[in-house]
């Protein structure tokens, strides 16, 4: 390669020298890949806490709307989903759990979006949404439990949105280490 | 979704990727016109996730994709485009109302 050349020289500039940056020469340049990968990851993590909370609103809509019309749902591995979607165990109070994992979900999708675009109090959003995580992924591991020794059948959909709260709560928990 | 928040935390820049004689076509500003864009991504993506009027969100989309390609011009994520645009075709096409497939279906 010609050292000599303008272009060349650009090129080798381009890539970050790590002994020079301990002298502190290519520091800016640090920074900004640095200020870029924390940009990146900090996306990325919201990114996938929203893209888990939308596959929740979709299969808890689904849920609902076959609730309502009185129809089985798909059961695509199993075929306890509708003894365990219409066992005692399936509302809290009087409120039905699909309709308490929507709630959950849209909340979670617009806290994603809030901390995402900056909307004050961002210490607010960011507490509420772990502590709305921490409650779901409680609740779920109790629901799950509940399939395992109390209705001692398994639904595909209660399985799924457990496994989608979980790795919320996984991603949450590797983003704050 | 996910872009709509995104064009919304920085409408400027993402209007960057609009082709400037396209730019010059907008009966609004930029933040305007990318704010509106945002507001569209996030109303279709609605539709599609709660499977809502799904072949009127899946047809918004297409149209929308087009204009996407035509205003963009060539660039990293054209290829993307042009799979979303052919996967949001087919959705339209799949959704369309019994009366409306009808219309298209010969009887043999």
């Amino acid at each position: 390669m010609d050292r000599n050349c303008v272009p060349c020289e650009y090129r080798i500039m381009a890539i970050p020298d790590f002994s020079k940056v301990v002298l502190g020469v290519r520091f800016p340049l640090l920074a900004i890949i640095l200020g870029a990968e924390l940009l990146w990851y900090y996306m990325t993590t919201f990114a996938l806490l929203f893209t888990l909370s939308a596959i929740g609103v979709s299969e808890t809509v689904y849920l609902i709307r076959k609730r309502i019309a009185l129809e089985q749902p798909v059961c695509p591995i199993g075929e306890h989903c509708a003894l365990v979607l219409t066992s005692a165990y399936s509302k809290i109070f009087i409120i039905p759990n699909d309709v308490l994992g929507l709630l959950f979900y849209i909340a979670a999708s617009f806290i994603a979006a809030f901390l995402v675009i900056g909307v004050e109090p961002l210490a607010f959003w960011n507490n509420i949404f772990k502590l709305s995580i921490a409650i779901a992924a409680l609740l779920s591991l109790f629901f799950t439990y509940l399939q395992w020794r109390v209705i001692r059948a398994w639904c595909f959909w209660c399985l799924m949105s457990a496994g989608t709260i979980w790795l919320m709560g996984l991603i949450l928990l590797i983003h704050n280490l | 979704m996910w872009i709509s928040i995104l064009i919304l935390k920085s409408p400027e820049a993402w209007g960057g990727y609009l082709a400037p004689w396209a730019a010059g076509l907008l009966p609004v500003t930029l933040k305007q016109a990318m704010i509106t864009t945002a507001i569209v991504d996030a109303t279709i993506g609605t539709l599609l996730l709660t499977d809502v009027l799904t072949w009127l969100a899946a047809l918004a989309a297409v149209i929308h994709l087009v204009i996407v390609l035509t205003v963009s011009g060539i660039n990293d994520v054209t290829v993307r485009d042009i799979g979303l645009l052919g996967a949001a075709l087919s959705l339209t096409i799949d959704s369309l109302p019994y009366a409306v497939k009808q219309r298209f279906v010969r009887s043999h």
